[in-house]
């Protein structure tokens, strides 16, 4: 899933969780500077239970599948590493493009500074 | 008693043969809460009755000497006639909330650093496949992405089909540019690398008329997809350095690129090599993610059952999405063919 008009595997909703549950971290440090609000903290309130909603959907669903496939998942792999693999290599594959990317935008400040 | 917000609005409408909803997007602007002090309607060449239609529903209507070629080009024709701080660009395909004006207006109002605000977009219609496919892709993108995105300070886009902007900052970025398919996604971006912030008011409503067949849904396809690989070529060094932005950007460029290859090429073919029919399962395996803010977004309006029945239509349209996604990729940064015409698709 991605935003409406871009297609997406699944690599963007993870990263759009990971930024949700960053939310009340974020805000902390904001708080104590007195520039938070109430409403604020809802908003974020709202988007960490929507977060933990999806976690908890696909967790379940995930966990249904390992109970009822059991050792017969078909590909000759145990259920819970068909389950967990995808979102390992997602993991994976988000750290190394996040790291890919700002790293890239620190090359590019530098040659704009030289 | 102190002026409103909305005395200082003009509403900008760009119309192409749009006779048969101008007349509904006009009378939805002068009937809010806060009406707009003007409201122009640009008929850009139109060989339908448009212009009749918007001016008996009480719209100014201008008309450009010839055909402007695109949307921006409409609404930039009609920017050289406000004279109000605030101005705002609404597709004439679509209706507002009766209260969306004071709502998009009021952070825009009260925040002098806020260069544009845009709403929570909605189709008008959830009847066909495609309809329904875009109602539960706006659900999900407007309920958990865009506030996500906000809460970090950068919608990734306001939509051009319902947007504020202050007159200023809109004009000092040099209007609507022509140069993309997507005016509404390099407008955003130049406000970002100028300095200035955008912000996303979900309380405000829009309805827009969404593509109801296939082949008004591949022109709008074809234009979004172009369009953003478009912007994300032309703005991508100014991106980098705002960190948010760039990676949102850079995960979505990647992710799209990657779901389109795997959704039309890999699938297909695991499933036939493999004679493993079971993999196709991928194609519907973020049904439990999708439908948790799906719903939760549906609740709030009363339509958990329209969401249920549209959900597979979702999976659907996210599949012809990576048509068109995988044809502008290649056709705009391997051919270097870039799409110039602006082909309506509602």
């Amino acid at each position: 899933m991605n935003n409406a008009g871009l297609p997406g595997t699944g690599l963007g909703g993870l990263f759009y969780l990971l930024l949700a549950f960053w939310m009340p971290l974020a805000e902390l440090p904001r708080t104590l500077r007195g520039e938070s609000s109430g409403a604020r903290w809802r908003r974020i309130g709202v988007q960490v239970a929507l977060a933990s909603g999806i976690v908890a959907a696909v967790s379940v669903t995930a966990t249904a599948y390992v109970v009822l496939a059991g050792d017969d998942t078909g590909v000759g792999v145990p259920g819970p590493t068909l389950v967990l693999a995808p979102v390992a290599v997602a993991a994976v594959v988000l750290s190394v493009l996040v790291v890919v990317l700002r790293t890239w935008a620190g090359w590019e400040r530098r040659r704009a500074e030289a | 008693m102190a002026p409103r917000p909305a005395d200082q609005l003009t509403v900008i409408i760009p119309a192409y043969n749009e006779a048969a909803s101008v007349g509904d997007t006009v009378r939805s602007v002068l009937a809010q809460t806060t009406a707009p002090a003007r409201v122009i309607v640009v008929d850009d060449g139109s060989t339908d009755d448009t212009a009749r239609v918007a001016r008996e529903a009480g719209a100014q209507v201008i008309t450009p000497p010839a055909n402007t070629g695109s949307k921006a080009g409409a609404q930039n024709v009609a920017l050289d006639y406000v004279e109000t701080p605030y101005c705002m660009a609404i597709d004439a395909d679509t209706t507002l909330a009766p209260d969306a004006i004071e709502q998009l207006l009021g952070p825009l109002h009260f925040d002098s650093g806020l260069a544009a605000t845009c709403g929570f977009v909605l189709p008008r219609h959830v009847r066909s496949i495609w309809e329904r496919g875009r109602y539960v892709e706006y659900l999900l993108s407007f309920t958990f992405y865009k506030p996500t995105q906000d809460y970090y300070g950068k919608p990734l886009i306001a939509s051009g089909c319902f947007s504020a902007y202050r007159t200023d900052r809109l004009r000092e970025a040099g209007g609507w540019s022509e140069r993309t398919r997507a005016e509404d996604m390099d407008l955003t971006w130049t406000f970002y690398q100028a300095g200035h912030r955008v912000r996303f008011v979900p309380e405000a409503l829009c309805y827009p008329i969404e593509p109801h067949d296939l082949d008004f849904m591949s022109k709008q396809l074809k234009r979004w997809s172009h369009g953003f690989v478009q912007n994300v070529r032309l703005h991508w060094k100014g991106l980098l350095p705002l960190r948010f932005l760039s990676t949102v950007v850079g995960v979505a460029m990647f992710d799209a690129v990657v779901a389109s290859v795997v959704y039309l090429l890999v699938l297909p073919v695991l499933a036939v090599v493999l004679g493993a029919p079971w993999i196709l399962l991928a194609y519907v395996i973020d049904v439990p993610a999708v439908i948790v803010p799906v719903l939760v977004a549906a609740r709030r309006r009363g339509e958990v059952l329209r969401a249920l029945a549209s959900l597979p239509s979702f999976f659907v349209l996210r599949t012809v999405n990576g048509f068109f996604m995988l044809e502008a990729i290649v056709t705009e940064l391997v051919l270097r063919r870039p799409l110039l015409v602006y082909e309506k698709g509602h």
